[in-house]
């Protein structure tokens, strides 16, 4: 679900950057309101965790393949919302800067789909009033499940609305979202499952682990709302998840969905011809062509010219040195 | 887990940069304004974005990374990318342009655009992680005016990484040890491992947030030394700002091209 | 300049929800004392330790430091005056760099950024590690990184120095160097090890601790010698004498 920097135009990669810039300032001042002491080396730790986590596949049954958590209903579970944001967007920025993962522009978008979307929405939504506030396992179970479904499907909607706001894919959006949200539910079901696993192994285990409401300075509106709200919010968020569902169902029960639209689209389902490798030296059909073959041929000449020239430079550095 | 090692090694390679330090601020100013300008070309001028890889081929060779080490990690984001991308030559089948007597569509030109900013943009940024340090770079975070919950949360999650992930690496080798060679893990199992590795995580902030305590910690983490702009890095940003503004504005292709 | 003691009179605690893990402890440690913590696994040594930064509190009983009772409102005075080494290094060395971590306390004791330089430069050189400022933690080795964490300790020049297992993982070389270190420490040192031999070698006299409670308080060299169960099970002279080779002194 990491978004690419290709993906993106720059318009809708800046306006997202904003948008999660803003987010990541409000959470930054909530964490720093944060009564618990150790809530820093907490996060900092806590995100550790989750980037050694997502290296740990489970097998999914019958299929033959394995998955891995993404984290940010847990984090949300143990750490409140606003510092599960701050620490989902570390693992995110540092999977960015030092692995490539996911795109730098792309970075806003990708901290609204993933970071803001299951801490910020799905867990206060759906999270929060499925689970309540003693420690169930059938609860705790559900509302995992719940809330990661719905989490991963609002992101893999934000992914197709930022998608189609750049314009780079030609695919209308229903039918990008038919692409989308069945993959989604399943990443979310799953994801929903190990998130339950974890945290009720937890909340078995040490449950002065799992967040508490009384550590937030700040918590006021929680803290008071009122049953009505409480049941209101839970009405909302049972709603957004069966229609989630529902959809998602609809959508995956008609395995010829996509080739249909498609179909319906161009009058076929077969691919358009592909390029032929253009037999003359240099045609002078199209500028466009021609562009990119110039461009490539001058490009290689630099990087010739340079690996020469630096790499030179370098080994008499290194010779230097011994 | 071949992964798990695999990461260990690299997160401890990436903390200082491998080669002569480009300042991390100005790489990080140069690699934003160049992802801008590569995701601002228009998707029908493929011949407009080529004509940027001079940054990435040339940068990284000056830096004595290699482009070659650089392009082939960059094949790394195709997949993705063609799983978006190939929708365009099935979907947009107007006629762009002929070559050779075959009709190239309006889908593939737009195509071959997003493969190659993909692989631009995928490069640029690899430079960046591989030029400049982690560390610098959440100083240069800190320059740009980045929160400083974030920056100290970032340094803390960076510096515990390799920790975690090392014991996670050996409740792995634990598990393999009696496992029969199964790769994945059962959820229930599973549930159980990573709870595992959650709670002694959890511990370790506890052990940590004492080991700050004793020495004085009251809840702010106090700052560290800024980062200086120096005048090479000035002259670093100038040049690449003008080469990039320049390869983006000025239609170079139409200088060969009649 | 005497007042660098550590007094325990009839210390009790215990975790929340726990048993008491201190049952009434008496200790007094004075000024330059260096002084071994030995006790078998679970004996509540490492629980000791921490009540003296205040880390805990004692539920009964009182710590005092210094001539100064360890309590919420002295927290600060005491964390300057008594500096703890933890068992695991990584546990310590939580910031960027080096350099960073060993000035770690003295920025938090709001001490002017050129002092916080001279001290990072002397604690560093105190443990031989002068020049590491720059480096990360993970690039150091295991030693080395015992090393910088007393160095970051020692950098807020506390008058106490209280460690926890310091040889834990060790090679001989590193060991060698951990011991040259803390036996240049002139001020107070408690030391809790079950390292009998560096307790012997740095400490002239031990404290033995069993079930939450100190049951020994004698010269090191005596009490490893003793034929007392206790003893015996923590410098380990319990098992039986070889019975072929015979003993060379």
């Amino acid at each position: 679900m990491h978004m690419a920097d290709a993906l993106v135009s720059a318009p809708v990669a800046v306006s997202a950057g904003v948008v999660a810039a803003a987010l990541i300032v409000v959470a930054s001042k909530k964490v720093a309101r944060i009564k618990r002491d150790d809530i820093l080396p907490l996060m900092g730790v806590m995100g550790a965790f989750v980037f050694a986590a997502q290296m740990i596949n489970f097998s999914i049954p019958g299929t033959g393949s394995s998955g891995h958590i993404i984290g940010g209903v847990l984090l949300a579970a143990l750490l409140g919302p606003w510092a599960a944001f701050i620490t989902i967007a570390s693992v995110l920025i540092i999977q960015c800067l030092i692995f490539a993962d996911g795109g730098l522009m792309a970075l806003g978008c990708n901290l609204i789909n993933m970071g803001a979307m299951s801490c910020l929405v799905a867990w206060p939504l759906v999270y929060r009033p499925i689970a309540g506030k003693t420690f169930r396992k059938g609860r705790v179970f559900l509302a995992s499940v719940a809330a990661c479904v719905v989490g991963l499907e609002l992101g893999a909607l934000l992914v197709t609305g930022e998608t189609e706001l750049s314009g780079i894919t030609s695919l209308p959006p229903s039918e990008f979202l038919l692409f989308m949200l069945p993959i989604h539910l399943a990443i979310g079901l799953c994801e929903g499952v190990a998130t339950g696993a974890v945290l009720c192994f937890v909340g078995s285990y040490k449950p002065d682990m799992l967040y508490e409401a009384d550590h937030v300075a700040a918590a006021g509106k929680s803290g008071k709302m009122t049953r009505r709200t409480k049941t209101v919010i839970g009405v909302f968020a049972a709603l957004a998840l069966v229609m989630a569902v529902s959809f998602t169902w609809i959508a995956s029960s008609d395995p010829d969905g996509l080739e249909w639209s498609i179909s319906r689209l161009t009058g076929s389902t077969e691919l358009a011809p592909a390029v032929t490798p253009a037999t003359a030296i240099m045609p002078d059909y199209d500028s466009t062509f021609a562009g990119v073959l110039g461009g490539l041929i001058v490009v290689a000449l630099l990087w010739g010219f340079c690996s020469i020239l630096f790499r030179k430079a370098q080994s008499r550095k290194n010779a230097e040195k011994l | 887990m071949s992964k798990l090692e695999n990461t260990l090694i690299s997160i401890n390679s990436l903390a200082r940069p491998a080669t002569d330090r480009t300042d991390a601020v100005a790489m990080l100013a140069v690699t934003l304004l160049y992802l801008v300008a590569v995701l601002s070309v228009p998707l029908y001028a493929p011949q407009r974005i080529i004509w940027l890889a001079v940054y990435p081929v040339v940068q990284s060779e000056v830096s004595g990374i290699g482009f070659l080490r650089v392009f082939l990690r960059s094949l790394w984001v195709l997949p993705l990318i063609l799983l978006i991308g190939v929708f365009n030559p099935v979907l947009d089948t107007q006629t762009a342009f002929m070559v050779g007597g075959v009709a190239v569509s309006r889908g593939w030109v737009s195509f071959i655009s997003i493969v190659l900013r993909g692989l631009l943009a995928m490069q640029a940024v690899l430079l960046l992680a591989m030029s400049a340090g982690f560390y610098d770079m959440c100083g240069a975070l800190r320059r740009f005016g980045c929160p400083r919950v974030l920056v100290t949360q970032l340094q803390f999650t960076y510096r515990y990484m390799a920790v975690i992930t090392e014991e996670a690496l050996w409740m792995d080798r634990a598990r393999k040890a009696r496992g029969f060679g199964r790769r994945n893990y059962p959820l229930r199992m599973w549930g159980r491992m990573v709870g595992q590795l959650l709670v002694r995580s959890y511990e370790r902030a506890a052990r940590v947030h004492r080991a700050m305590l004793a020495r004085g910690f009251d809840g702010t983490m106090p700052l560290s030394r800024r980062t200086r702009m120096t005048r090479r890095s000035w002259c670093f940003i100038a040049a690449w700002t003008s080469v990039v503004l320049l390869l983006r504005f000025a239609d170079i292709s139409s200088l060969f091209i009649k | 300049m005497s007042h660098h003691y550590i007094r325990f009179s009839d210390v009790h605690f215990s975790y929340p929800h726990g048993p008491e893990v201190l049952c009434g402890v008496d200790l007094l440690i004075t000024h330059g004392e260096h002084v071994a913590l030995l006790g078998l696994n679970g004996s509540g040594k490492s629980t000791l330790l921490l009540q003296i930064n205040g880390l805990l509190l004692p539920s009964r009983g009182e710590v005092v430091v210094g001539d100064i009772p360890v309590s919420k409102k002295t927290l600060r005075l005491v964390r300057q005056s008594v500096g703890m080494v933890f068992q695991n290094s990584d546990d310590m060395l939580f910031m960027p760099t080096i350099g960073e971590d060993v000035a770690f306390g003295p920025r938090n004791m709001g001490l002017p950024e050129t002092e916080v330089e001279r001290r990072v430069g002397a604690a560093l050189e105190s443990v031989g590690l002068a020049g590491f400022e720059d480096r990360p933690a993970f690039s150091l080795s295991g030693g080395q990184r015992r090393a910088a964490a007393i160095a970051s300790v020692l950098s807020m020049e506390p008058d106490i120095l209280v460690l926890d297992e310091p040889s834990a993982n060790l090679d001989a070389r590193a060991r060698r160097q951990l011991i040259d270190i803390i036996a240049g420490f002139s001020h107070t040192v408690l030391l809790a090890t079950h390292d009998t031999e560096m307790a012997l070698e740095l400490c002239p006299r031990a404290l033995v601790m069993d079930a939450g409670r100190i049951v020994a308080d004698a010269p090191t060299a005596l009490l490893a010698a003793s034929t007392d169960s206790i003893a015996a099970g923590i410098f380990d002279t319990a098992r039986p004498a070889p019975i072929l080779a015979p003993a060379s002194n």
